[in-house]
């Protein structure tokens, strides 16, 4: 198709436009937004679209109504298509027409229904519409590739290029009706379906009945054989019946005899053990009867013996008692003889002390003499003692402490003491000084202390009294009391003086001595006891000694000594205490003499005692042997032993025959055989009933099956089997052909798809490398899409190409089939508004690609861009203004 | 003089696996008719009685409805019948004859031959039967029943030698026709033809082979045939036979024809849209073809239009006989790459290459088919059951011969 003219009025922004296309080369058509590029196309578009009819009220034509004008959108187009060429106008909406004018071959004329009708024919007989759609591009549309397998103007082309006819033009529907075909028989995916599955399932389900009425068959011909076999073993048995039963007589028969041997056996034996008891029976009675005979005169014989030693115990107690006698005089004897050494020993006791009362008697006799010289002397001393003051040391003490206070008194009065001297005148005078007659004379007359006061007195004519001052007069006093003093201790001593008391004391002590002194010998001498009693002892010694001296015997003199009369006591305490012994012994002698002869006389008694018993039982025995004898005497017992002596001879003779008979019957043999015979039969008749029992359950299943009409039912499923599978055959036979048919048409449509590919492929890539440079190549598959892009050896898939990549190939690819369909039966490129994601550098060479195609075909660009198309050489641009 | 009816091998209840649906009851229909027809036979040839030499059922298990049909129309037969258990219905212990069906609804003039002792059918004619009491005998039975009758016979003279005309009612192989030499069970010929030249035996009626045979040279040992066919092998079916007795002459054996039924082989080269017209022709020509089973050996080259010819006749004819069917072992079809129908279909582009591979593949030569096997055993007797269905086999030439056809049909149509 090619374009001419086109013509729009009240079009929506479009007021009135007519462009004029050159018929060929490339033509810009720029303008700016808004202008109504994209309209002229759209307008033409449903020019040529069948449904949009003058009368159209479609949202497609409403969409033409013009803006703020009320007025029917017109559009008129002059094209060639096919071999006409023609100009069709269609008004919609408002005043609506439709005029075809056919301009070449033959000139033509329409209107209305039948213009249109007209022009839907031509085009579908020329005009090749999914190419029309496919070699449009916007790139407000998608940037995806478009089907163009259904273009039979490429497909023809590619056909033609390919260089081989490949194509048919009946096909489609074919493959059509072989794909719908095989889906009788198989899924989409190539299984088993439809007719095919449901014919061998059916197949398969006949089979599997056949199957089952088979297994049912060979149960009934397992069951006929068994019950076959059953009758086959029935008869075996009952074959066996008579000789079984036989075999059980015969046992039984051999048995009974065997049992009446063993019976007879037993009986025997049963004889022989009586027989040996009776025998042992009479050999115990004759045995009892014999040891009887024997114990009655073992305990006679006891009885006697026992008897004589009680008389030898009687001899013997006479014997001992003779003896007595002696033994009895042996102690007297004895006794006598003690009775004598004790009298020898009491007087020589005596006699010691006789001789030790004496010695004492001498011995106190001394001691009292002593004790009177002593008492003499005592007495004399006492006497002294007596005439002598009774001046003891400490009145000697005493007095001298006197006498020195009386010196030193005077000492002191002398001392301090005024002094009187007293001298005569003419003839001595006697002076009463102070009480005292004093003479004085005239030689020399007297001097005197005063001391305490001096009272002089002549007597008769004066007295003169000196009184001392206050301290000699104490003094004075106290040397008279002093004076005082020791003379009344004088006096009181009954001395003179102190010397004289000196000697008196001495002469007391000296006494006082000599008492004590013989005070101690008295003591002495009486050791401890006094005169009184020692006279008293030795008075009674005295008169003891006077008193027994007369019984003593003459031949018996008194010993000369004390240590004799110890020695000859001594020796007769010795005497006595041998003769002792002996009369010890000969008693003891006495005493177990007499002991035994009671034992003797005990034994005697106890022995009559048991003799007595003895003799008792002796007397029962007798007796109760006498009994015995009155029951059988001993020849009968003896006879009796004899007799079963020779019966159990007999009997044993008789069991050892039976016992031999017993040997010869093999006993177990013939019961086991009978046993044996017993078990067969019950196993017989066991395996009989059982057989019965199995055959009638058998036979009952037998009958049950028999109408059941197995065979039949196994022969009609068969041939229903067979049937069935026959027609799978039939169906799967169809669907192999169909199968086969549809994979080997699929393979040869591809492989001719294939084939034409590679021209539209080749074309792609020589466009390509103007463009890219020659590293360019693409991959299309059958259904002319492409697949994937190779830059620089590079591949990329077609999706994953960039926006600019991916519109470039779009250009690409249908300038690729512009320049591969016929010269006329192309169809115009139109570009709207693309290359706005293609960099500057490459525009240029982008350009280039579009004179190609364009010598041969109308290539239409639109844009409001014309810089980008400013590098393809010839090309015509028109310029749209409001 | 006695006449009666020898008939044998009814095969009551018999399936045939090439029948299909309606077709395989109506030949077991046909096979309960045919006692009717031969009771028939008996009342028109005034026949005293009628025996059936073994094979009266076809197996001792059938549905109750079969043997009860089979006896309802026993029951239409006017004179007595003697049924001897064959091999197929021995008197084993499943036996129909015992079975409590058979004993209530048995007809009182129906009589099962269930010994070997002698039976006497009326004053001067006895039956001398040798009953199968299992599948597999290991003695000749007729043999033996033939002897034992006898040596009683010759234990009771004074019952008379003359005057009573002796049948043997057997069923098996005669030594002399069967190929299996080491049969014990196979009924030795020489005694039988012996005793009937002495005038002991008078007639042996024998059933098992299907085929009316006159076995030997006596002329008085025949096997009646089936009759109703039951098998493409057979050769003379659908008879009975209608036997005269005499004590002075040979018998007289009559055959008459019950048999509905038809099984027919036809043999065809096949090389052309002729040869396709002619089988059709020669179809179409086949009477009575409800009760006709026909086999087809076919042999030859066609192209695939002719090819789809014959498929669809086939179709079309298969539906009006009782069975059409190819004879597999017997049939070689090919598909010629010559002589195709496509050239005036006309297909272009991948399509002519794919028709084109298509048709190389179809005519790959196949391996030269196995000799014709004489009267083998048919794929029938193989175990059926052991089957296994593969649904990805390859393409081979059948199935190109066949996508052929398809394409063939199918640009028919579109083109249309």
């Amino acid at each position: 198709m090619r374009l001419h003219r086109l013509h729009l009025q009240d079009v929506k922004g479009v007021h009135d436009r007519t462009v004029t296309f050159p018929d060929t080369g490339v033509v810009v058509i720029e303008g700016p937004n808004e202008v109504g590029k994209t309209t002229l196309l759209e307008a033409f578009d449903l020019l040529l679209d069948p449904r949009a009819k003058a009368t159209s009220q479609s949202r497609a034509v409403k969409a033409l109504k013009p803006l703020g004008r009320d007025a029917g959108p017109r559009v008129e187009a002059e094209f060639s298509v096919g071999r006409h060429r023609l100009r069709f106008a269609k008004q919609w909406l408002r005043g609506t027409s439709t005029e075809l004018e056919i301009l070449s071959p033959v000139h033509e004329q329409h209107t209305g229904e039948a213009a249109q009708q007209r022009l839907d024919g031509i085009l579908a007989e020329s005009l090749d519409r999914p190419l029309w759609d496919a070699l449009r591009f916007t790139q407000a549309g998608e940037m995806g590739q478009v089907a163009l397998t259904d273009s039979a103007v490429l497909t023809e082309a590619l056909d033609g290029a390919s260089g081989v006819d490949l194509h048919s033009a009946d096909g489609a529907p074919l493959l059509e009706r072989v794909e719908e075909e095989f889906l009788r028989y198989y899924t989409r995916t190539g299984r088993v379906g439809g007719e095919l599955k449901t014919a061998a399932a059916a197949a398969s389900a006949a089979r599997d009945e056949a199957v089952h009425a088979h297994q049912a068959l060979m149960e009934t011909q397992e069951l006929v054989q068994h019950h076959d076999r059953l009758r086959d073993e029935m008869a075996a048995l009952t074959a066996r019946d008579a000789a079984v039963a036989e075999a059980l007589d015969r046992a039984r028969a051999h048995d009974a005899e065997v049992t009446r041997v063993v019976r007879a056996h037993e009986e025997s034996t049963a004889a022989l053990a009586r027989a040996r008891r009776d025998s042992v029976q009479a050999r115990e009675a004759l045995a009892r009867r014999e040891r009887a005979v024997q114990d009655l005169a073992d305990a006679q014989e006891r009885l006697d013996q026992a008897a004589e030693s009680v008389g030898e115990h009687r001899v013997g107690l006479a014997a001992a008692q003779e003896a007595t006698t002696g033994l009895v005089a042996a102690r007297d004897t004895a006794r006598a003889a003690r009775d004598r050494a004790s009298e020898v020993a009491d007087l020589a006791a005596a006699d010691v002390e006789e001789i030790d009362t004496a010695e004492r008697v001498a011995r106190l006799c001394a001691v009292l003499e002593r004790l009177t010289r002593l008492r003499a002397e005592e007495a004399t001393a006492r006497a002294e003692l007596t005439e002598c003051p009774e001046v003891d040391s400490s009145t000697v003490r005493s007095l001298e402490s006197a006498e020195r206070s009386l010196v030193r008194f005077r000492a002191q009065l002398e001392a301090s003491s005024p002094r009187v001297a007293l001298v005569a005148l003419g003839q001595p005078r006697t002076v009463v000084i102070n009480g005292e007659s004093l003479t004085v004379d005239g030689v020399d007359g007297s001097d005197l202390p005063v001391r305490g006061g001096l009272e002089l007195e002549l007597p008769g004519e004066l007295r003169v009294t000196v009184r001392p001052e206050q301290g000699s007069a104490q003094l004075a006093t106290d040397l008279a009391h002093a004076e005082a003093h020791l003379a009344d201790l004088l006096e009181q001593s009954g001395v003179s003086d102190l010397a004289d008391a000196r000697g008196a004391a001495e002469r007391r002590s000296a006494t006082a001595a000599r008492i004590r002194h013989v005070t101690e010998r008295i003591t002495d001498l009486l050791e401890g006891r006094s005169e009184e009693e020692l006279t008293a002892e030795l008075q009674q010694l005295r008169e003891r000694t006077d008193g027994p001296g007369a019984s003593r015997p003459v031949d018996h003199a008194l010993p000369p000594d004390a240590a004799t009369a110890r020695a000859v006591a001594r020796a007769a305490v010795a005497a006595r205490r041998t003769a002792d012994e002996q009369v010890e012994l000969a008693e003891s002698a006495l005493r177990r003499h007499e002991q035994r002869c009671a034992q003797l006389e005990l034994q005697i008694q106890k022995s009559l005692g048991v003799n007595e018993t003895l003799t008792e039982r002796l007397q029962r025995d007798r007796e109760r042997l006498a009994e015995g004898r009155q029951e059988a005497s001993d020849e009968a017992l003896q006879e009796a032993v004899r007799a079963a002596g020779v019966a159990y001879a007999q009997v044993e003779a008789r069991a050892s025959v039976t016992g031999r008979e017993l040997e010869e019957a093999d006993v177990d043999g013939v019961r086991a055989r009978l046993a044996d015979a017993d078990r067969e039969r019950v196993e017989h008749e066991a395996e009989l009933s059982r057989v019965r029992h199995a055959l009638a359950q058998v036979q009952g299943q037998v009958e049950m099956v028999s109408g059941e009409g197995r065979q039949e039912t196994y022969d009609l499923a068969v041939a229903e089997f067979v049937r069935l599978r026959q027609e799978l055959d039939t169906v799967h036979r169809r669907a192999r052909a169909a199968r086969q048919l549809r994979e080997t048409l699929g393979r040869h449509r591809d492989a001719a798809h294939r084939a034409y590919v590679r021209p539209y492929q080749q074309e792609i890539r020589r466009l390509g490398q103007q463009v890219y440079g020659p590293s360019f190549d693409v991959e299309v598959a059958e259904d002319l899409t492409i697949t994937s892009r190779t830059l620089e050896g590079t591949c990329v898939p077609f999706d994953q190409l960039s926006g600019g990549a991916r519109e470039q190939l779009g250009i690409l690819s249908r300038l690729a089939v512009a320049g591969l369909v016929e010269e006329g039966a192309g169809v115009p490129v139109v570009i709207d508004d693309a290359l706005g994601y293609t960099d500057p550098e490459r525009l240029d060479r982008v350009g280039s690609v579009f004179a190609g195609p364009g010598e041969r075909t109308q290539v239409v660009l639109l844009t409001c861009t014309p810089e980008r198309y400013r590098g393809i050489p010839g090309a015509t641009t028109i310029e749209l203004t409001a | 003089m006695v006449r009666f009816l020898h008939t044998a091998d009814w095969q009551i209840g018999m399936t045939r696996h090439f029948l299909q649906g309606e077709a395989q009851a109506r030949f077991a229909a046909a096979r309960i008719d045919a006692i009717r027809r031969l009771g028939a036979v008996a009342r028109e040839q005034e026949c005293e009685f009628v025996v059936v030499c073994g094979d009266v059922f076809e197996t001792n298990q059938l549905s109750r409805q079969t043997v009860g049909r089979a006896l309802e129309a026993l029951a239409a037969v006017p004179v007595p019948v003697y049924l001897l258990p064959g091999n197929h219905d021995p008197l084993d212990p499943l036996t129909i004859y015992r079975s409590p069906q058979f004993v209530r609804d048995c007809p009182d003039h129906v009589h099962v031959l269930t010994g070997s002792e002698p039976v006497v059918v009326r004053e001067g004619v006895e039956l001398v039967p040798a009953p199968w009491s299992g599948k597999h005998p290991d003695t000749d039975l007729v043999g033996a029943a033939v002897t034992a009758a006898l040596a009683a016979e010759e234990r009771m003279p004074t019952a008379g030698r003359g005057g009573t005309v002796r049948i043997v009612v057997g069923h098996g192989a005669v030594d002399v026709l069967d190929p299996d030499r080491a049969n014990r069970a196979a009924i030795a010929l020489a005694p039988l033809e012996q005793e009937l030249a002495a005038g002991c035996l008078h007639y042996v009626a024998l059933g098992d082979r299907h085929s009316r045979t006159d076995v030997g040279s006596s002329g008085a040992v025949w096997y009646s045939g089936a009759p109703e066919v039951t098998d493409h092998r057979e050769a003379l079916p659908g008879d009975v036979l209608v036997v005269e007795l005499d004590d002075e002459r040979p018998p007289v054996v009559t055959p008459v024809h019950v048999g509905t039924w038809t099984f027919r082989t036809l043999q065809h080269e096949l090389t052309g849209a002729a040869d396709v017209t002619a089988l059709a022709r020669d179809l179409a020509a086949l009477p009575d073809k409800d009760r006709t089973v026909v086999r087809l050996a076919l042999r030859g080259v066609l192209g695939v239009a002719e090819h789809a010819e014959l498929s669809d006749l086939l179709e079309e004819q298969g539906e009006v006989f009782a069975a059409l069917y190819l004879w597999d072992r017997h049939t070689d079809l090919r598909v010629s790459t010559e002589a195709t129908g496509f050239g005036d279909l006309r297909l272009g582009g991948f399509l002519g290459a794919a028709a084109e591979e298509m048709r190389d593949l179809a005519g790959t030569p196949l391996p030269v088919a196995e000799p014709v096997v004489a009267e083998g055993p048919e794929p029938g007797d193989v175990d059926p059951l052991a089957w296994d269905f593969t649904p990805e086999a390859g393409p081979d030439h059948e199935s190109a011969t066949d996508a052929l056809t398809l394409l063939y049909r199918f640009s028919r149509e579109v083109a249309r």
